[in-house]
């Protein structure tokens, strides 16, 4: 062939490779313009690919015609590359290229694409001339190049790809997260914002509040100076968490956000710009407020509760001392009367019987009047924490004796037996000894009071490091419905106020105060006996 | 392989041929050259087509051939022996079709074709996309004969004669277990070039050398004609003068140029890819004719020794009929043999393929095929 005519169809050829990055359609248009060129029968162009051991083998990606493997020729040549080369052999065999064959009239060239794999061709004879051939490197070189293109992009499209569907997760985060997201510059504008970011501020969309709003110091913020306290916390800090301020909405209106943000660095350090979180606060924030005051007027009750208390103690309790001492000393100068055989008219030692019973019935209530008065301030106290307290170590039998001592008189004129089953070695408690004391009498007497007769018993066991105490009573136990209230002030048992004998009902409040202090805890349960169990359990030293 | 002729040119009597050839019971497909001179539109030739029990294809042409006679009404009906696998491909002027993948999924993977015929509208503007993927989809050990279908005026128009009708912008291959040889041949030679072709969008060239395109053609055809483009019509001058595109060890592929645009561009018969250099060519009627003869000789030698001719198939182009004018008759004399029934038609490009070329479709060029008999 004349050099002039090969250098225009190389030149075409040329012309026709790599004007595209996708590897089918640059091979479609520059091998089939390379096999008409040539007016070759067919071509195929073939991948080296390296296996898990880097052996070499080479792939056909692409053929023209597409369906050729019925041709013997193009068998024959695909026959002739050889597999699995190790790197020698590899060298040895891209050395030996192009190789040339032929069969039925046909001819086959095999010929490199430098560093990508090889290029067959098929030509009815007598094919090309050798330096035909050799005119092919440079054509082969630009294909290879091509291919090598083709490959890089197809990666690079598919990261591209990748990066796309990863940004496009964080955008879907970004666009549907709850608080607002925003970043902006440390001159106030802002550069970015997602749709809570605009909603929280009153406007529609994240383009409109970013056109809106120029400067957050003197358009959002409420005082300036939670701006200037804002960004010195993120230069002094680097971030700032849960920032509460009060800022501005499009329309005007007040609310309450909280911000936590960073401040961004080049590398050099310099600040470039915030980016943060905001999240709209007001109703918590008005929740506070409302609960500050709520808090502000129960301090306020408190005191005049105590204020009233105190108003109990002194301006009733000391008249109901004199009273009661009054009575007394009325009822004792009547019983000396009485009982000293005066002779006075049987109408006036009528009267003064009857006066003496008046006499011990404003005794016995006065009595209980004060009882009632005491109590009151005791759980008063108790439940303000303003009880003074003794806490010592205790030997919880010398409370245990005490309190039976102390109500032994109680069970002197019933049908009740005071029975005890206390070991003589329990543990010592951290406590107030009198209170203990206060708690056992209360459970002691409570029992005796419900008990029309039958048994009392005092017990005590050390379970694990507890010490539990229990007055068990055979008298008309705890209806099931009353068990959770039996705890609660003015809260006593019985129905009626005739059924009930006579109590202030804070006994058992205070015992549970009490052993509340202790770091124990008090309960009811039903008795074996068909009366009530009363227990409580305190820590042992 | 039987032919019939139908001279009347209307539905009934192209009627009266395709019932003909069938009646022989031994058409298991029909090949039909039909003048566009009958003028046949849908409306009234697809019931006819619709009706045929087999495989049909062909088309209309400004030219059919039949015996060494020229017929420009009328039809020949070719029953074939043998049973064609035809597919029609429609959108061959649709910028996106991936030809490839549609023949793909329509041509079977192992069946075992040795000859395809095929006919497209000459006036598409994807034939070279098409003829590519038919390529790549049948490959290399097939033989391809055929043309386009289209009339004379240069307009597209219904043109492709399918089993659904007669249609327009597509193609329609017919697959065949049948052997042939192909012979390709034009005569032309070159008297200017070679042109670097630096615009052109498809079958349309806008500048050579990066001048205008009609500028080069005028000023090198004017000088080697000694006529002037302004008194005559530009095809009367323009039908001596196509284009040659160069292939290795093979004739100038030949480009026809048929029109020039508002823009002064030159519009060819197939298209012309922007960075290939062209020549200018001329050819004498003498060199055109000797031609054809080669191309009948390369046919009888490519056709496999055990198989007998039993039909030649002569596509011609028709722009040589009419360059060659009177002398076309020779042109179909060459292109004879004592023996053998020759039928075929003047073409709007041709398409072939003898086993031993890049596949192509060309222009200005003779084409002739042996067709193997029973």
């Amino acid at each position: 062939m004349k050099s002039f005519v090969r250098e225009r169809l190389y030149y075409e050829i040329a012309m026709s490779i790599g004007n595209s990055l996708d590897f089918g359609e640059m091979l479609r248009e520059g091998l089939s313009t390379y096999l008409r060129k040539l007016n070759c029968l067919a071509g195929a162009v073939l991948e080296r690919v390296e296996d898990e051991d880097g052996l070499s083998s080479f792939e056909q990606v692409y053929a023209i015609p597409k369906r050729m493997k019925r041709n013997s020729a193009v068998s024959t040549a695909l026959e002739q590359v050889p597999g699995s080369l190790d790197a020698g052999q590899l060298q040895v065999f891209l050395a030996g290229l192009p190789v040339v064959g032929g069969t039925n009239g046909y001819k086959h060239y095999l010929m490199e694409l430098p560093g990508f794999g090889l290029l067959l061709l098929i030509k009815s004879a007598p094919g090309l001339s050798r330096p035909d051939l050799k005119s092919l490197t440079p054509l082969n070189l630009k294909l290879a190049e091509a291919c090598r293109s083709c490959i890089a992009n197809e990666r690079l499209q598919s990261e591209i790809a990748e990066r796309e569907k990863v940004e496009e997760k964080y955008k879907a985060i970004f666009d549907n997260a709850v608080e607002g997201i925003f970043q902006s510059t440390l001159e106030g504008s802002l550069i970015a914002a997602n749709p809570s970011m605009a909603k929280l501020f009153g406007y529609d969309s994240p383009e409109e509040l970013i056109a809106g709003v120029s400067d957050l110091g003197t358009q959002v913020y409420v005082r300036l100076e939670d701006r200037e306290r804002f960004l010195r916390r993120l230069k002094n800090k680097g971030k700032a968490s849960g920032f509460e301020v009060e800022y501005y909405r499009k329309d005007g209106t007040v609310g309450w956000l909280s911000s936590s943000a960073r401040l961004i660095r080049d590398e050099e350090g310099n600040p470039l710009h915030v980016e943060g979180m905001a999240e709209d606060i007001t109703p918590r924030k008005q929740a506070v407020i409302a609960l500050r005051e709520a808090k502000q007027e129960a301090e306020r009750l408190s005191q005049m509760k105590s204020n009233f208390l105190s108003m109990v103690s002194h301006e009733l309790r000391t008249p109901l001392t004199s009273i009661l001492g009054f009575a007394k000393i009325t009822r004792k100068r009547l019983g000396q009367i009485l009982d000293g055989g005066s002779k006075c008219p049987d109408d006036v030692s009528r009267r003064l019987d009857r006066i003496n019973d008046n006499t011990g019935v404003i005794v016995t209530e006065g009595e209980r009047l004060t009882e009632l008065i005491n109590n009151v301030l005791d759980l008063s106290k108790l439940e303000s924490g303003h009880f003074e307290w003794h806490m010592e170590d205790v030997s919880m039998n010398d409370v245990l004796a005490h309190s039976l001592a102390a109500t032994e008189v109680l069970f002197a004129d019933t049908k009740v037996a005071l029975v005890q089953k206390v070991p003589q070695d329990l543990p010592l408690v951290g406590g107030d000894h009198d209170r203990l004391i206060q708690v056992v009498i209360n459970l002691l007497s409570n029992a005796v009071k419900f008990t029309a007769e039958g048994s009392v018993v005092l017990s005590a066991v050390v379970k694990g490091d507890e010490l539990v105490v229990r007055v068990e009573d055979s008298g008309i136990g705890v209806p099931p419905d009353e068990v959770d209230v039996i705890f609660d002030k003015f809260r006593q048992l019985g129905d009626t106020l005739t059924d009930k004998p006579k109590g202030t009902g804070l006994g058992l409040p205070i015992c549970k105060e009490i052993v509340k202090h202790h770091g124990g805890s008090i309960w009811v349960e039903p008795s074996k006996s068909g009366g009530s169990l009363f227990a409580f359990a305190i820590p042992v030293k | 392989m039987k032919v019939f002729i139908d001279k009347g040119g209307t539905p009934s009597t192209l009627r009266e041929t395709l019932d003909a050839a069938l009646e022989t019971g031994q058409a298991r497909s029909l090949l039909v050259l039909s003048c566009d001179g009958n003028d046949f539109t849908p409306e009234r030739l697809d019931p006819i087509l619709k009706e045929v029990p087999v495989p049909i294809f062909g088309g209309t042409f400004p030219v059919v051939l039949s015996g060494g006679r020229q017929m420009s009404r009328g039809s020949v009906v070719v029953a074939m022996n043998h049973e064609a696998e035809v597919h029609y491909i429609p959108g061959m002027s649709d910028l996106e079709a991936d030809y490839e993948a549609i023949l793909d999924e329509k041509v079977g993977g192992d069946d075992e074709f040795k000859t395809v015929m095929v006919f497209v509208d000459g006036f598409s503007q994807r034939i070279a996309a098409f003829i590519d993927a038919l390529y790549a989809i049948f490959g290399l050990e097939v033989n391809y004969v055929g043309g386009g279908a289209g009339s004379l005026s240069l307009k597209q128009k219904p043109c492709l004669i399918t089993n659904d009708g007669l249609m327009q912008d597509g193609a329609i291959l017919a697959a065949l277990d049948m052997e042939s040889g192909v012979g390709v041949s034009h005569g032309w030679a070159t008297v200017s070039g070679p042109y670097k072709v630096t615009e052109s969008e498809r079958n349309v060239i806008k500048s050579l050398d990066w001048r205008p395109a009609f500028d080069v053609y005028r000023s090198v055809v004017e000088a080697h004609s000694g006529t002037h483009f302004v008194s005559r019509p530009f095809f009367d001058i323009a039908k001596a003068y196509p284009f040659g595109i160069a292939k290795m060890g093979s004739e100038l592929v030949v480009r026809d140029p048929v029109a020039i645009d508002g823009d002064q561009n030159l519009v060819c018969v197939g298209e012309v890819p922007e960075g290939a250099f062209v020549d200018i060519l001329h050819g004498k009627p003498d060199d055109l004719i000797r031609a054809a003869g080669r191309a009948l000789e390369r046919a009888k030698t490519n056709l496999s020794s055990h198989a007998e001719p039993g039909l030649g198939l002569f596509v011609d182009c028709v722009s040589r009929a009419l360059f060659l004018g009177d002398e076309f008759f020779a042109e179909l004399d060459a292109v004879s043999l004592p023996g053998l029934e020759f039928v075929g038609a003047c073409t709007i490009g041709e398409i072939a393929n003898s086993g031993k070329d890049y596949l192509e479709f060309y222009n200005k060029t003779s084409v002739v095929a042996f067709l193997e008999g029973e």
